[in-house]
């Protein structure tokens, strides 16, 4: 079980398959989004609409460009430990 | 991509000094590909084009100025000897003094990206938690701005957090009880901007946070003392610096060993004064994964070791390691997620389908 500031957040069972996520691990991630929201911003913008158009705007922006770069990033195919990553997906279609 | 055939979902760390891209193959493996994420910034001179006409460099060309990009603007810097690095990332975020960053990282992002393998595919980025010792600053307009972003490439993109990515890809677990609880640890990624930390309880993100200063702290910092460009300094860091034995008439590697320690003392202790303000509390002992660029240099865990031990954490650290694969761990365990997010979306079709 994990506890903060004396109050138990999650924890405690493993999650196998089909079992729900308790409720006080919702409440946990509901309340650490509710501060992520609240916090302080470097942005002067506070209306989250106004927030949104702004982000949109600026994923919108491209480079015009002219040039060499085509992406010549090199691929690397990489040895991995396939059942522990399969064991991972598997973990993972319990939480949202 | 790769040769065989790819599983459509990808993920991709945005990382201050390094955009590393991860997709699975049919057979399970792993498919990375990464780009430095700098630019060095040139007027549109005579000798500039024919500069790069006869190189191979990569470069672009916007708004009346060439841009070297990713690792040849750093093997270009350190071959004229002068010149500044653009970074179009800062602390882990995007960097508010450098206008053009954006629009030149979207078309850096664009290319190593790709478009997606079938409509909406699952992309997972990495973001990082907000930082404890910056409490003005925090992720989400960055977040905002990569979620818009990737979505305009044909991407159905989500954020996750970085560290958390790293328990993904490396999977540690718990003991309570004679009982296994799978997903469970203390991640830390040591990247260039920041340093993440995440415990993580069967998978999910209990205590995220992080402290800013890292990798580029480092080389910011030596190369003040040092009087040496920061684009010398990352190619020492990265090709000869051994954490476990620095040569003591080499000024450089004494600095960067001396600012090494700097970092693991105050990132160390800032995440035990974290979970301690927090009053995490456990019932068994954790361990600890460590990834990130900043922590491939030789020597790093054992000197990391030697601080964790001397910490008082308000739960038990079990072991610390390096992750399997430092520097793609976070793209790899956000590919894992975004492989989730496919077989979930599957798994509803059918359902819906089915009614």
């Amino acid at each position: 079980m994990i506890f903060e500031n004396g109050k138990a957040i999650g924890g405690g069972q493993p999650q196998g398959a089909g079992q729900a996520i308790s409720p006080e691990a919702i409440d946990a991630i509901a309340r650490r989004l509710a501060e992520m929201l609240a916090g302080g911003s470097q942005m002067t913008l506070t209306d989250p609409e106004s927030m949104a158009s702004v982000a949109k705007a600026m994923a919108g922006q491209r480079a015009e460009t002219e040039g060499s770069f085509k992406g010549q990033s090199k691929e690397v195919q990489l040895e991995s430990d396939k059942a522990k990553a399969n064991k991972t997906l598997d973990l993972l279609k319990n939480i949202p | 991509m790769s040769d065989k055939k790819l599983t459509p979902a990808i993920g991709v760390d945005v990382g201050t000094a390094n955009l590393c891209v991860c997709r699975r193959d049919v057979d399970g493996n792993f498919v990375v590909s990464h780009h430095r994420n700098m630019l060095l910034e040139m007027d549109a001179s005579d000798e500039a084009s024919d500069l790069l006409a006869r190189s191979s460099y990569l470069y672009l060309k916007s708004n009346g100025k060439y841009y070297v990009v990713g690792e040849d603007a750093l093997k270009l810097v350190n071959a004229i000897g002068h010149g500044n690095i653009l970074r179009p990332m800062q602390d882990g975020l995007l960097n508010p003094n450098l206008k053009s960053g954006q629009a030149l990282m979207n078309h850096i992002l664009e290319v190593i990206v790709g478009k997606p393998l079938e409509a909406n595919e699952p992309l997972r980025f990495s973001v990082p938690a907000n930082p404890v010792d910056r409490p003005e600053t925090n992720n989400l307009f960055h977040s905002m701005i990569l979620t818009e972003f990737f979505k305009g490439l044909g991407y159905s993109a989500k954020p996750i957090n970085e560290a958390l990515c790293n328990i993904y890809n490396e999977a540690p677990s718990m003991v309570v009880d004679d009982e296994s609880m799978p997903l469970t640890g203390l991640s830390a990624s040591f990247g260039a901007g920041m340093c993440n930390a995440c415990l993580a309880v069967n998978g999910l993100p209990t205590v995220e946070f992080s402290i800013t200063k890292s990798g580029d702290h480092i080389d910011n910092q030596v190369s003040a003392v040092t009087g040496e460009r920061t684009s010398k300094i990352v190619r020492v860091k990265e090709r000869e610096l051994d954490l476990s034995n620095i040569p003591p008439d080499n000024n450089v590697l004494r600095a960067l060993g001396i600012y090494y320690d700097e970092l693991l003392a105050r990132t160390l202790n800032g995440i035990a004064k974290e979970f301690t303000r927090r009053g995490v509390s456990l019932d068994g002992s954790v361990d600890m994964v460590i990834c990130g660029g900043t922590a491939m240099a030789k020597g790093f865990v054992p000197r990391a070791k030697m601080v964790i031990e001397k910490l008082d954490l308000p739960f038990k650290i079990k072991d610390v390691r390096l992750a399997s694969n430092p520097f793609y761990s976070v793209s790899q365990g956000a590919c894992l997620a975004a492989m989730s997010d496919w077989e979930k979306r599957k798994v509803f079709s059918l359902t819906s389908s089915q009614r």
